[in-house]
């Protein structure tokens, strides 16, 4: 009976633990519940009406537009980064407002009433992309671009590859390195400051991808020439010059939300949306760039800002540490581990005064102990070890002798010696117990192992393992 | 092989702290202030012991996941009417237990868990011999089929006794039940299960004979 209870012990604890990624993978599904409103008891009658005026719509024919919309609206000072469907990693720069006009896919179709959206299309056979603007339908099959619509006016910038605008009046091609605005009739170079923000994008997508073989930088835009016409005093203002390398977005990003309209955000305070779909970045606030811009066409251009080292991932400014733990939690959610730990390495260098740096410690050496980085996540356990008072000294120390273990230093038995002589009623004694007793019978045998052997049976009489080491290594051998 | 592999858990122990419920407290009551952050800590401190909760009483079924995204959903709509009554630790696992329980009910209308949706090779790592993977999955497959055959509320004390190692108070405060009830629960559920536990060994070495 009792060896049965022990193997009904044994299943039903068998994978009981939560570790942080299910943890946040839950909580990023619960908490846009949370804000929903109660359902209300069911009502048959009203039920039932819905579905006879469903069916009577049916039978009539009524169905709904062949377009259904969904909005998605960054405020001023504000980037959102997301995808546009499986092909397509984008930056919404605010004020903006773009309507994704078909569930995202192969072909995606996107309406930008305003503001600028950035986006690197990854071509392919059947795939597109289609962005409308009022005056204007963009159509990319495979290149880095920005799209901006600002005072009733498109402009149509390309970093490399090829889009096709098409107007009322006429069918152009942009190239890499051009731009075109619905208010002058030709093609020119990039804005300086679109040139910028193309670059950063892309250093972004290199970072995001964690290889450098990501989009080409984008080429120089070439010097204007002499011929090009100057910019006509109807011509859109130049989008403003954004700082160099604000923290700009490393999180990969999922699609638009299938069902329901993205948020809208409130300008005074941009926040993370909370379904973790895209990213929020406060746009930086107009500044010059490195080199002046020249004052006449006929001027050289002005060298353009060189891509940003790949930045910190995405966090809402101002940044706090809460507001940089929880986009480290929306990382890990989305099994982002690299992102997730660029967020943790940034809460600890902006904020190495916060109550959340033994946190961010830890889950950065967990972090790297699941990709085996055994010397990473051992210097982050050192940090989080000299933090006095810390309640993680224990799950961290215990940690550091998983890495001893599987990084089979020899250093193992000690620590995990050590481990025991400190945190005596640990709620890992039994296991850690457990491993020494291996750790002895692997080096040995029975007889190796029969100090720690008696010990368990001493200390965990009951336990389904000190029955099988019993059975294992019986009194005498 | 298998009474070994409870010792393979994970180093997220999750033992309560003495300080924990003051700060449960402290959070009730940022929660009550609209501090829209108190919820997500309150999940934090707690969902670890839910889904182990639920893993206790269920088994390791894929949609504890599922079942304590519901928890904390059903305890995010009672905390207006919860005046602390009770420890905020009792009402969470309350709750889970509420949850667990519609799941079996639910589940003995269905199929139930078999060891084939368990994945022992996460738990049992590589250096597992095959006969002791092929060991380990029969005793598994044999406790969650007789698991399946006992009622609800039955294998919910019985595993809250033997898994847990909870008192017949404190299991009574958690599924709203009389010490006396619980602990008669618990005396059948083990009858029960000793008996379908019996038979299905008795079936395994004829098979095996």
């Amino acid at each position: 009976m009792s060896q049965r209870l022990d193997v009904l012990r044994a299943a039903m604890t068998l994978d009981d633990q939560l570790d942080d990624i299910k943890r946040a993978q839950i909580w990023s599904q619960l908490e846009p519940q949370l804000a929903a409103p109660v359902p209300a008891p069911r009502r048959w009658p009203l039920a039932l009406a819905a579905v006879a005026v469903a069916a009577a719509a049916a039978v009539l024919g009524l169905r709904p537009g062949p377009r259904s919309t969904r909005t998605l609206t960054a405020p001023a000072d504000t980037t959102l980064a997301t995808s546009l469907g499986p092909h397509a990693r984008a930056e919404l720069v605010g004020p903006a407002s773009l309507e994704l006009l078909a569930p995202p896919g192969d072909a995606t179709s996107v309406r930008l009433r305003s503001g600028t959206l950035v986006a690197e299309f990854t071509g392919g056979p059947g795939r597109s992309l289609r962005i409308e603007t009022r005056d204007a339908v963009v159509e990319i099959v495979g290149t880095l671009f920005a799209v901006d619509v600002r005072d009733g006016a498109t402009c149509v910038s390309v970093a490399h590859g090829k889009v096709r605008v098409t107007t009322r009046t006429t069918v152009l091609a942009v190239a890499g390195g051009e731009s075109w605005c619905s208010t002058r009739p030709e093609v020119g170079p990039i804005e300086p400051a679109t040139h910028d923000r193309l670059d950063r994008f892309a250093a972004v997508l290199t970072a995001r991808a964690g290889s450098p073989a990501a989009p080409p930088p984008t080429p120089a835009a070439p010097p204007p020439t002499p011929a090009a016409p100057p910019p006509t005093p109807a011509a859109p203002p130049p989008m403003p010059a954004a700082a160099p390398a604000p923290a700009l977005a490393a999180l990969p990003s999922n699609d638009l939300p299938a069902t329901a309209e993205a948020p809208s955000i409130a300008p005074a305070t941009p926040i993370v949306p909370a379904t973790p779909i895209v990213a929020v970045t406060p746009t930086a606030p107009p500044a010059p760039i490195t080199a002046p811009v020249p004052a006449t066409p006929t001027a050289q251009p002005a060298p353009v800002t060189p891509a940003a080292p790949a930045a910190p991932a995405v966090v809402v400014a101002p940044a706090t540490p809460e507001t940089l733990y929880e986009a480290a939690e929306a990382a890990l959610a989305r099994r982002d581990g690299a992102g997730a730990d660029r967020i943790f390495a940034r809460l600890l260098a902006e904020f190495p005064q916060s109550a959340l740096v033994d946190q961010a410690l830890f889950e950065r050496a967990r972090i790297a102990y699941e990709r085996h980085a055994w010397s990473d996540a051992q210097r982050d356990l050192d940090q989080l070890a000299a933090i006095a008072r810390t309640p993680l000294a224990e799950p961290g120390a215990y940690l550091s002798c998983r890495i001893a273990i599987e990084a089979r230093d020899g250093a193992a038995e000690r620590c995990l010696t050590d481990y025991r002589k400190a945190y005596p009623k640990s709620p890992h004694d039994l296991d850690v117990l457990g491993v020494l007793i291996d750790l002895a019978y692997q080096g040995g045998d029975c007889a190796h192992a029969r100090g720690r052997i008696d010990e368990l049976e001493r200390s965990y009489p009951r336990s389904a393992l000190a029955r099988a080491w019993a059975a294992r290594c019986p009194e005498g051998r | 092989m298998i009474a070994a592999l409870a010792t393979l858990v994970a180093f997220h122990g999750g033992a309560r702290r003495p300080d924990d419920d003051a700060r449960d407290e402290q959070l009730l009551a940022r929660h009550r202030d609209g501090d829209p952050e108190a919820f997500g800590r309150i999940y934090r401190a707690h969902a670890a012991a839910v889904y182990r909760r639920l893993t206790r009483v269920l088994g390791p079924v894929p949609e504890r996941e599922d079942l304590t995204q519901d928890v904390f959903l059903a305890l995010y709509r009672a905390l207006p009417q919860f005046r602390g009554e009770a420890k905020l630790t009792t009402l969470v696992h309350r709750i889970a237990l509420n949850k667990a329980f519609e799941h079996l009910r639910r589940q003995s209308r269905r199929r139930t868990l078999s060891a084939d949706d368990v994945d022992l090779d996460d738990v049992l790592g590589p250096t597992t011999s095959p006969e002791e993977r092929v060991r380990a999955r029969e005793s598994l497959a044999t406790v969650l089929a007789c698991l399946a055959r006992i009622k609800p509320k039955k294998r919910i004390a019985l595993l809250l006794r033997v898994v847990d190692g909870l008192s017949f108070d404190e299991i009574g405060d958690l599924v709203d039940a009389t010490p006396e009830a619980v602990a008669k629960r618990v005396q059948h559920g083990q009858r029960e299960l000793d008996a379908l536990m019996a038979r299905a060994e008795d079936e395994l070495c004829r098979r095996r004979s």
